[in-house]
């Protein structure tokens, strides 16, 4: 308890922190590969958390993470997560924005009547219990409802200074026009599976990929309507989630949910186990995935979590 | 002789000279519910006073937490934030190094602030050692880390801690008919061990609020020297420690008087025994008898003639046999120590 404090207590006080996060494995065995757990661990917390897939989305959702975390509407962190070896530890090339353009985009952080300063005699964060504590976890609730709005602001804003789309703030959608079955996940996963979609689409099957972007908070309708259009939707997790429903993985869980609400008939969500550790998720792993989605296009049962590319 | 370590001015806070001289405002003042005779609220009344109101107070989780600072009210007349159990080392630390950087990149009005995190023992000299640790070797920062050890875990009932002392009646050490002593660890040298581990630490010291100008003027000797310091009270505690609330004064001069708790400073690598304990060093008083100070208090009311024996030794061994006594445990030679068999 007294080790994962120090990233409850972040929310709780509304710090505006901006977190790189290299997603590591957790211990044991101590692998050095990339899993997703160390930052879905704050999932609850108040984090707002959004994965990318290149660096130079990296260094984009850094400026838009301050931009939106220092909003005095939302005062929360932000954890960014980049697969650990595979974008923390490449290089690629990289647009760097100008000063000027940045000073544009980012207001002065301005924590105004709440600082912490002789000149301003306040006590932060006193003792609550009971009588006062869900009115204090309110504020949070409403501050995280806020984010989308500020969000969507600010990547408008980003376009507007910098010239770079993003399109939909809280998903990428490549090539899900005309499929029949989509594919999701997060992280850098999407490079093979964007392969794999384009041999596939040789190969005449229509298949899609929706990459989650922005995990907290999750746009759950927004996604709804976009999944609805599919036949079969299929997520990968780069994750685990021992004893969860299913025992799918932490994202196939949230789609689904998001997907229990959703308009017109129910579309079977199939979740994949793969990559854990750093293992790589191959152009043919994701074939696999894509037969198993047909499959349960086509109606037929399929399980519920399977896991891809594990030694039997 | 290059420097490079590059300290910030501190304010002037020179020691008081009298209890009479001491200023009038308050800022620790009403709105904590702290108990009867509570030490450490006292503790804290005089550091905020001697510290004044250029102040940053970093209070970690424990009972200078939620009895002072419980929604809605508070008694702090200067900012105060909390910070978790172990981390009263990296909120100093991480308080005085960000308000270093705001002044030296123009973002906040150059004036020297003082930051004083606060843990107790539990939080202090059992979890929180890592941090406090780490924030000594800094230099650079400057800080005060102040200890208020009432000798357990007391916001949650009292519990033991590493500074529990040995034999203690505790809700985690109660003495029972088949084992009267469960509580065996002695109590850690916390103090000492700031002090001998960081050697560019420049000042540590031991107080208590029995004598409150001399814990004062330590502590405004703290805030003055610049870089990181360490400060261990001794908060006699009418709850964990088992006695009338009035008897709290009186506690504290007994726990130094029979040379339980050393009073001492290290300024600049330089130690120097301090108040009564100075006196009982250079023989112008004696030691009282240990019998004196334990059967005063409840937690020891299961002790037997055996137990205080081998108390008064081990304090003995202090005073006679360490290298430093009351402060650095060295032996010459090795000797057996064994307590009494149940």
């Amino acid at each position: 308890m007294y080790a994962m404090e120090a990233l409850t207590v972040t929310p709780a006080l509304r710090i505006p922190m901006v977190a790189m996060v290299g997603n590591r494995a957790l211990d044991d065995p101590g692998a050095f590969g990339v899993e997703h757990n160390d930052a879905l661990a704050v999932r609850d917390l108040g984090w707002q958390l959004v994965w990318v897939d290149s660096a130079q989305e990296a260094l984009d959702t850094a400026l838009i993470a301050y931009r939106v975390s220092e909003d005095r509407r939302i005062f929360l962190p932000c954890a960014i997560s980049c697969d650990g070896a595979f974008l923390t530890h490449s290089q690629a090339l990289v647009q760097i924005p100008s000063q000027e353009k940045v000073n544009e985009f980012l207001p002065r952080y301005n924590r105004a009547d709440l600082l912490l300063h002789p000149d301003n005699p306040i006590t932060v964060a006193p003792q609550g219990n009971e009588d006062w504590v869900m009115e204090i976890r309110r504020q949070n609730y409403a501050a995280m409802e806020r984010v989308s709005v500020v969000l969507k602001e600010a990547y408008a804003d980003f376009e507007r200074i910098f010239g770079r789309s993003y399109g939909n703030p809280f998903f990428e959608e490549y090539m899900t026009d005309d499929a029949d079955i989509v594919l999701m996940g997060m992280g850098t996963l999407s490079t093979p599976v964007r392969v794999a979609i384009r041999q596939m689409r040789n190969g005449g099957k229509k298949v899609g990929f929706v990459r989650m972007r922005w995990f907290r908070p999750f746009a759950a309708a927004e996604l709804a309507k976009s999944l609805s259009r599919f036949k079969a939707v299929g997520v990968i997790d780069r994750d685990y989630s021992f004893g969860s429903p299913y025992m799918s993985g932490v994202v196939t869980t949230e789609v689904r949910t998001a997907m229990y609400s959703a308009p017109g008939p129910k579309i079977p969500v199939l979740g994949f186990i793969a990559g854990l550790g750093g293992r790589e998720v191959t152009v043919p792993d994701v074939e696999t995935v894509a037969a198993s989605v047909y499959k349960a296009a086509e109606g037929k049962s399929q399980p519920l979590t399977q896991w891809i590319g594990l030694r039997e | 002789m290059a420097t490079y370590i590059q300290i910030d001015p501190t304010q002037k806070l020179d020691p008081f000279k009298s209890v009479k001289k001491l200023p009038l405002e308050e800022y620790f003042t009403s709105g904590h519910r702290t108990c009867q005779g509570c030490e450490s609220a006292l503790l804290m009344k005089m550091m905020a006073k001697a510290a004044g109101p250029r102040s940053i107070i970093l209070g970690s989780t424990g009972c200078m937490y939620v009895a002072n600072t419980t929604y809605y009210s508070t008694a702090w007349v200067v900012p105060w934030m909390h910070t978790q159990l172990g981390s009263s080392g990296s909120a100093a630390l991480g308080t005085s190094a960000a308000l270093k950087v705001l002044m030296r990149k123009g973002k906040m009005k150059n004036e020297p602030i003082n930051v004083i995190a606060f843990c107790g023992d539990g939080g202090g000299a059992d979890m929180g050692v890592g941090a406090i640790s780490a924030t000594l070797t800094h230099a650079e920062y400057n800080s005060l880390i102040l200890m208020y050890d009432n000798e357990s875990y007391a916001n949650t009932d009292i519990q033991l801690s590493g500074s529990t002392p040995w034999g203690a009646n505790t809700t985690f050490s109660s003495p029972g008919s088949v084992k009267r002593i469960m509580h065996r660890r002695w109590k850690k040298n916390m103090a000492g061990m700031m002090a001998a581990g960081h050697p560019e630490c420049r000042y540590v010291a031991t107080i208590c609020m029995s004598y409150g100008l001399h814990g004062m003027n330590a502590m405004r000797k703290a805030l003055a020297i610049g870089g990181p310091t360490f400060i261990h009270s001794l908060d006699p505690c009418p709850k964990g420690w088992d006695y009338d609330p009035y008897l709290s004064h009186e506690m504290g001069e007994l726990a130094i008087n029979t040379g339980v708790w050393p009073l001492y400073e290290v300024e600049d690598r330089v130690l120097r025994l301090t108040g009564r304990t100075e006196q009982i060093a250079a023989g112008k008083i004696r030691r009282q008898p240990v019998r004196d100070y334990l059967l005063k208090q409840g937690r020891f009311a299961h002790f037997t003639n055996d137990d205080i024996d081998y108390f008064q030794s081990k304090i003995d061994e202090m005073w006679q046999k360490w290298l430093i006594p009351g402060v650095i445990p060295f032996f010459k030679d090795v000797e057996a120590d064994p307590p009494p068999s149940k």
